[in-house]
């Protein structure tokens, strides 16, 4: 019963959300329209200018992806303690005559 | 490991800069150049600079969902 409602739950806040993201995007073309209207944007570009920025910004998604590859901290030091933590766990398993499975 | 992870992230970011430069030389800059110039060779002319992120939008909506329909299929089988 408890999981009814935590998924009624998830699924009111993804309704929410997406509420959201409408609101959002009809606001944004009302604005460009708005634009339009007052000729501040040349009307031989109605359908350029936004397709740019959507490219532009889906660029800079890949770039930030990109980035954070590139920046991945590895720590090594961390790496080897929990190699050994993985050892020491599947011996003391071993012993208590649990399948550890991937040996 | 970590190289792969560098080597990848670097081909993202070369890829990604790569694409919002000549996207921005064709939209933005071209229009102000003389149509005698000879860098206009090196461009497509620019109706494609409209039907080309919508097509590869449409593609991906498509992409996506297939990959959804086809997911959802495998789990109903599974289940089934």
């Amino acid at each position: 019963m408890i999981l009814r409602i935590a998924e009624q739950f998830i699924i009111a806040n993804s309704m929410k959300h997406v509420v959201k993201i409408l609101t959002l995007v009809v606001a944004i073309t009302a604005f460009w329209i708005g634009l339009l209207q007052t000729s501040v944007v040349p009307c031989s570009h109605t359908w350029l200018l936004p397709i740019y920025f959507i490219v532009s910004l889906g660029c800079y998604g890949l770039l930030m992806v990109g980035i954070g590859l590139i920046c991945f901290p590895t720590c090594p030091q961390e790496a080897l303690l929990l190699q050994q933590d993985i050892k020491e766990a599947k011996e003391y398993l071993k012993r208590n005559k649990i399948d550890v499975g991937s040996d | 490991m970590e190289l792969a992870d560098r080597a990848v992230g670097f081909l993202l970011s070369f890829i990604s800069l790569s694409i919002f430069t000549y996207y921005t030389f064709w939209v933005i800059i071209l229009p102000f150049v003389d149509s005698d110039h000879f860098i206009h060779q090196y461009f497509l002319p620019q109706e494609y600079a409209i039907l080309m992120p919508v097509f590869a939008g449409v593609v991906l909506l498509c992409f996506l969902c297939i990959f959804i329909g086809f997911v959802t299929l495998k789990s109903k089988k599974k289940k089934a």
